[in-house]
C-alpha cells in the first residue's frame, strides 16, 4: 500500500486500521511540516484493541490500545464511553512501559539457594508443572487438600483473571478458602444497617447535584475520571463540601473542608445531624415517609454535646455549623463515601452514622442526590458460583477459611489462627494477582510466615515482588493485556470488554492457562469445568437471571460487539421509596447493629478503645491511603511512573518542628510491629498527631535500602463488622533517622 | 503575524489536582528520556485565613511572543510559526545551553541522551492534524486545553495571572481560566 499524507491522516485515530509500517516510513519522513515530528505519530498507527484496565480502581477505564505487528505501541481512553474521556490516569498512560518493563519475569524459575536468598535456576514449564504438581499432591496426601491456600486479590480484576480462571483450580483441588475481605466490607455492614444496601445512584447524575460531598475519599487517587462530573456541577453553581483528615486536592478546592481527626466521623456526622435537627434543616416530610426510629435518633443525638464533638473531632464548632447549613440548605446533595475510612476498627459504625445523616437531610431518592459507595450493580449481576465452578469443591461448607487480612496470623510458624481460633497449618500457598508481603498488614509477620521452611510457596507473577523473592517456584504470569476477559466497574454500572491485545510475552502464561494446565497435570481435568476456554468461562458468569442484567437483555455477543454495556438500575435510585432493610425503611434504629453488639442507633466507639496499651499511647495515627501514581503494589517498576515518590511521610509542620524534623529529612516510623523508613514531607496537609504514608510500597524497592515498607507498621486486627482490614487504626512514633 | 491565528495553552488551574498525567502523557508522546520533562506540575501551598490550600501549576513552554530562547540562540535553531508556536529545530541545535539559561519559565533544558536542547512544541504534529496535544488529551480531569488566544482572552475569567505564573517581558501565552472565587 502506498502511503501518502492523506491516507496516513485517515489512519491516525481511526479504529481497526492495519498499516504496513515499512510502507509508511518514507511518507512520514517527508512529511516534516512546520517543525513537527510526525514520526511520533507512528505509535498511534495500527490495529485498535479495546481493553479494560483491571487494576482495583472504581473508574475501571475502557482503553484503546494500538498494536503493530503484535506489539502494543500506544494507549488512550476510549472516549466513546462517557465516563472515560480521552485520557487514562497518570499510571494508565504508561501501560506500554508496564507491559514491556525490563524486569519482567519471562520464564519459570526455582529457588537455588535458601528462601529469600535471591538465587534462582531457570526451569522449563514442564519441570515447573511436575515440581508443583508432585509437591502439592504430596501435601494433599500427607496433610489434606485444605492445607493448600490461594492468596490473591486485585492484581487482576477481570472476570476470568480474578476468579473465573484460578478459582476453578482451587475448587477442584478442595483448597482452604480465602476470604477476600481487605476492602469494603465494614462499610457494607454499616450502610446495610441504614438503607439495606451499599449500592447507590449513577455517578453520571452527579452533574445535576447542587452539592457534592466527598467524605473520606481522595478522588484524585481513586476516582480521577469522576472529577470532571463534579466540576460540571460546580460550573452550574453546585457547592463542593469535603470531609477528610488529609488535605486532598479536592479538599483544597472545596467550598468548605472539614478536617476531623482520623476515625472520628461518627461524632462529626452526629454534630451535623444535631445542627440539622435544631435548625429546621432536617427533612421531616422525608423522615416521616421513609424512616424508622427517628425519635430514638433524637434521643441519642441529645446524649452528645457540641463541645464533646469538637473535642473528639478537632473540628471547630462554627465550621461544622457552616458545613451543616450549606448541606442542609442544598436542594440536592450527593454524598460520595471513600473506600479508606472503613478500614478502621469502627468502620461499620462510622459508615452507618454518615448514611443516617444523609437521611436526616432527606437526600435519597432523587436525581442529583443519594449516597454513592460501591456501585457493584454490574458486578453483582454476574453468576459467580457458576463462573468459579464452586460446585466442584468437595467440601465447600466445611472447609476452613482464612481472612486475607490475617494472612500473617494464618501462616504463623507456631500458632496459626484464623478469626481468633487455632487452625490446621497451611503447607502450601499459591500466590497470584497479589503480593501479600507488601500489601497485607504486618509485613514483617507476613515475611516470617512466607519464609517458613515447611511452607511451599508458588508465585505466579510477572515481577520479582517482595513475595516472589521468597518463593520456592516462580512461574511467569501474562499481564492482563495478554488474554481476553471482561471487566465490571464499581462506580458507574458498566460491563466492558477486555480484548486480548498481544500474545503472552516470553514463556508467560495467563491466569487461566496456568491453572488449567497445572490442574490437568494433577488429574483435575476430570472436571469438565477445568477443560473450558475463555469464552465458556465468560458465558458461565453471564448465565445470570439478575434483573439488573436481564432488564436490558444483555448478551455475551453484545458486550463483545459494543465494547461496553450498562446494566439497569432504577433512576432515581430509591425513587420508589423502597429500602432494602428488613423493615423496608431507612433504619435509624437497627436490630442488626444491636445483634452485632453495638448501640442500635449511634455507636461512638473509637479505634483507640480497642488498641493494646503499647500502641494506644504512641503519639501519631498513621494513615496509609492510595496515591495517584500507584495502584496497590503495582507500577513501582514502571518507567515514567516509578520516580513519583511513594516512600514519603507527610508530617504536620508543628509536629515536625517539635521533633526537629525538616523537609526531606530521613525519618523512622515505628511501633510494636516494626519500623519503616521514609523521607519527611513537612506539610499542613495533615493535622497534628497524624502522619500519612502511601500504602503497599515494596520492601525491596525501599530507596533507603532498609527493606522497609508502610505495612511493616499496620495492624491486622479486623474491623468491627464485615471482617475487613483496619490499616488506618494504627499508631506510630516518629523519629529523625 | 496576526493575533487572530495565535494559539496558546489554556489552563483551568482551579480544577487541577496535580496527578501528573499531563507530564507522563507528554513524555510518552515525545518519547523522552525518563528524567526529561517538557511539562511539569508544581504544587504551591497558598496561605488562607483559615489555613492553607494546595494549588497546582501545570506548565510547559509558554510559547512567548518574545521568546528568550529564540533571541539568544546562536545557531538560529528556533522559529515562530504563524500560529505563534515556538518550535525548536533540534538538528540545528549545538547544545550550548544559552536558551535553557535564558528561559524565565525553565521550559527548555538539555537532554542527557544527546546533549541538545529540547522543549515542548505544543505537539504541532498533532495540532496540524486537528488533534490535541498529548498533555491536553492526556488530562483525565480535563483542565488543560489549547485555544485561539484572541477568542480565549475575551472571556472575563481569562488572564495571564495564576498561582506560580505571571506575565513577563517575554510575553508568555499561557492563559489561566478562573471561574470561581
Amino acid at each position: 500500500m502506498k502511503m501518502n499524507r492523506r491516507t496516513f491522516l485517515q489512519g491516525v485515530g481511526a479504529s481497526s486500521v492495519v498499516g504496513s509500517l515499512s510502507g509508511l516510513m518514507p511518507g512520514i519522513a517527508s512529511a516534516g511540516e512546520k517543525g513537527g515530528a510526525p514520526d511520533k505519530l507512528l505509535k498511534r498507527q495500527g490495529e485498535i484493541k479495546y481493553h479494560t484496565c483491571q487494576r482495583n480502581c472504581a473508574d475501571r477505564c475502557l482503553l484503546k490500545f494500538t498494536v503493530q505487528n503484535g506489539r502494543m505501541t500506544y494507549v488512550e481512553g476510549a472516549s466513546e464511553l462517557k465516563k472515560m474521556g480521552t485520557s487514562p490516569c497518570v499510571k494508565g498512560h504508561a501501560y506500554v512501559q508496564y507491559t514491556y518493563a525490563a524486569d519482567r519475569i519471562l520464564h519459570p524459575m526455582e529457588r537455588a539457594g535458601k528462601k529469600g536468598e535471591g538465587k534462582w535456576r531457570r526451569i522449563s514449564w514442564d519441570e515447573a508443572y511436575d515440581k508443583i504438581a508432585s509437591r502439592l499432591q504430596q501435601i494433599i496426601k500427607d496433610h489434606g487438600a485444605d492445607s493448600i491456600l490461594p492468596y490473591s486479590y486485585s492484581g487482576h480484576e477481570g472476570v476470568i483473571g480474578k476468579y473465573g480462571g484460578p478459582s476453578r483450580f482451587f475448587n477442584a483441588v478442595g483448597a482452604r478458602k480465602l476470604d477476600r475481605k481487605v476492602c469494603v466490607f465494614a462499610a457494607y455492614e454499616g450502610l446495610k444497617s441504614v438503607t439495606g444496601t451499599y449500592q447507590g445512584p449513577d455517578p453520571y447524575d452527579n452533574i445535576y447535584t447542587n452539592c457534592y460531598i466527598s467524605w473520606g475519599q481522595n478522588e484524585t487517587a481513586t476516582n480521577v475520571h469522576g472529577i470532571k462530573f463534579i466540576n460540571q456541577a460546580r460550573d452550574r453553581g453546585a457547592k463542593l463540601l469535603v470531609v477528610n483528615p488529609v488535605r486532598t486536592p479536592i479538599a483544597s478546592q472545596a467550598d468548605i473542608w472539614l478536617q476531623p481527626k482520623p476515625s472520628t466521623d461518627t461524632h462529626l456526622a452526629t454534630g451535623i445531624m444535631k445542627y440539622l435537627v435544631e435548625n429546621d434543616l432536617a427533612d421531616l416530610e422525608f423522615i416521616k415517609a421513609n424512616t424508622l426510629g427517628y425519635d430514638q435518633l433524637l434521643e441519642r443525638l441529645n446524649t452528645m454535646s457540641y463541645e464533646e464533638i469538637e473535642r473528639v473531632t478537632g473540628v471547630p464548632k462554627a465550621k461544622m455549623f457552616e458545613f451543616a447549613r450549606v448541606y442542609g440548605e442544598s436542594e440536592l446533595s450527593v454524598l460520595r463515601l471513600g473506600y479508606g475510612m472503613q478500614r478502621n476498627y469502627n468502620g461499620a459504625r462510622m459508615s452507618r452514622a454518615i448514611a443516617m445523616m444523609h437521611a436526616v437531610a432527606g437526600q435519597y431518592g432523587k436525581i442529583g442526590n443519594g449516597f454513592i459507595y460501591d456501585n457493584t450493580q454490574a458486578d453483582d449481576s454476574l453468576n459467580y458460583s457458576k463462573g468459579r465452578a464452586d460446585h466442584i469443591h468437595p467440601n465447600p461448607d466445611t472447609v476452613g477459611h482464612v481472612n486475607m487480612t490475617e494472612i500473617a496470623k494464618a501462616l504463623d510458624p507456631e500458632n496459626p489462627t484464623a478469626y481468633g481460633k487455632p487452625i490446621k497449618p497451611i503447607k502450601a500457598v499459591i500466590n497470584y494477582n497479589g503480593n501479600f508481603v507488601s500489601v497485607a498488614p504486618d509485613s514483617n509477620a507476613c515475611r516470617r510466615g512466607a519464609m517458613r521452611d515447611d511452607l511451599f510457596l508458588v508465585v505466579h507473577d510477572f515481577l520479582m515482588t517482595d513475595t516472589a523473592e521468597l518463593a520456592d517456584i516462580i512461574v511467569p504470569a501474562a499481564t492482563q493485556f495478554e488474554f481476553p476477559d471482561m471487566g465490571t466497574d464499581y462506580n458507574c454500572y458498566h460491563m466492558q470488554t477486555s480484548e486480548k491485545v498481544i500474545e503472552p510475552l516470553g514463556e508467560s502464561k495467563d491466569n487461566w492457562i496456568f491453572f488449567k494446565e497445572l490442574g490437568a497435570r494433577m488429574g483435575l481435568d476430570r472436571f469438565p469445568e477445568m477443560r473450558v476456554d475463555y469464552e465458556q468461562i465468560l458465558r458461565d458468569f453471564l448465565d445470570t437471571e439478575e434483573p439488573a442484567f436481564r432488564h436490558n437483555n444483555i448478551t455475551y455477543e453484545q458486550i463483545i460487539r459494543d465494547k461496553f454495556v450498562t446494566v439497569y438500575d432504577q433512576r432515581p435510585y430509591f425513587g420508589d421509596g423502597k429500602y432494602k432493610t428488613p423493615s423496608g425503611k431507612i433504619e435509624f434504629y437497627s436490630e442488626m447493629m444491636k445483634e452485632a453488639g453495638y448501640h442500635p442507633v449511634i455507636d461512638f466507639g473509637l479505634p483507640e478503645d480497642e488498641m493494646v496499651q503499647e500502641e494506644k499511647t504512641l503519639p501519631f495515627r498513621l494513615l496509609s491511603p492510595a496515591i495517584p501514581q500507584r495502584a496497590n503494589s503495582s507500577f513501582y517498576n514502571v518507567k515514567y511512573i516509578r520516580n513519583f515518590p511513594a516512600y514519603f511521610a507527610k508530617i504536620n509542620a508543628e509536629d515536625a518542628k517539635e521533633l526537629g524534623i525538616k523537609n526531606n529529612d530521613r525519618v523512622r516510623l515505628s511501633n510494636q510491629r516494626g519500623e519503616a523508613h521514609f523521607i519527611a514531607q513537612v506539610s499542613t496537609q495533615v493535622i497534628r498527631g497524624t502522619v500519612m504514608a502511601p500504602k503497599n510500597n515494596w520492601r525491596r524497592m525501599d530507596p533507603q535500602g532498609k527493606d522497609s515498607c508502610t505495612n511493616n507498621l499496620t495492624t491486622d486486627t479486623l474491623t468491627d463488622m464485615g471482617g475487613c482490614s483496619a490499616y488506618h487504626s494504627t499508631r506510630v512514633a516518629i523519629a529523625k533517622a | 503575524m496576526s493575533l487572530n491565528k495565535k494559539v496558546g495553552f489554556v489552563f483551568r488551574q482551579e480544577n487541577c489536582v496535580g496527578c501528573g498525567a499531563c507530564t507522563v502523557a507528554c513524555q510518552i508522546h515525545n518519547e523522552l528520556p525518563e528524567n526529561h520533562r517538557f511539562r511539569k506540575v508544581d504544587r504551591y501551598e497558598v496561605k488562607r485565613d483559615d489555613g492553607a490550600i494546595d494549588v497546582w501549576l501545570s506548565h510547559a513552554c509558554m510559547h512567548c511572543e518574545n521568546p528568550a530562547c529564540l533571541m539568544v540562540c546562536p545557531a538560529k535553531a528556533y522559529h515562530v510559526r504563524d500560529d505563534g508556536i515556538v518550535v525548536l529545530d533540534r538538528e540545528k541545535c549545538t547544545g550550548c545551553g544559552l536558551c535553557a539559561s535564558a528561559c524565565p519559565y525553565a521550559a527548555v533544558s538539555i537532554r542527557e541522551d544527546d546533549g541538545k536542547a529540547d522543549k515542548c512544541n505544543m505537539c504541532v504534529e498533532l495540532l496540524d492534524r486537528g488533534m490535541k496535544p498529548a498533555c491536553v488529551s492526556g488530562c483525565p480531569v480535563e483542565c488543560l486545553d489549547v485555544g485561539n488566544l484572541q477568542e480565549v482572552l475575551k472571556r472575563p475569567s481569562a488572564s495571564k495571572q495564576g498561582i506560580g505564573y505571571g506575565d513577563c517581558i517575554t510575553k508568555p501565552n499561557l492563559v489561566i481560566i478562573k471561574e470561581r472565587a
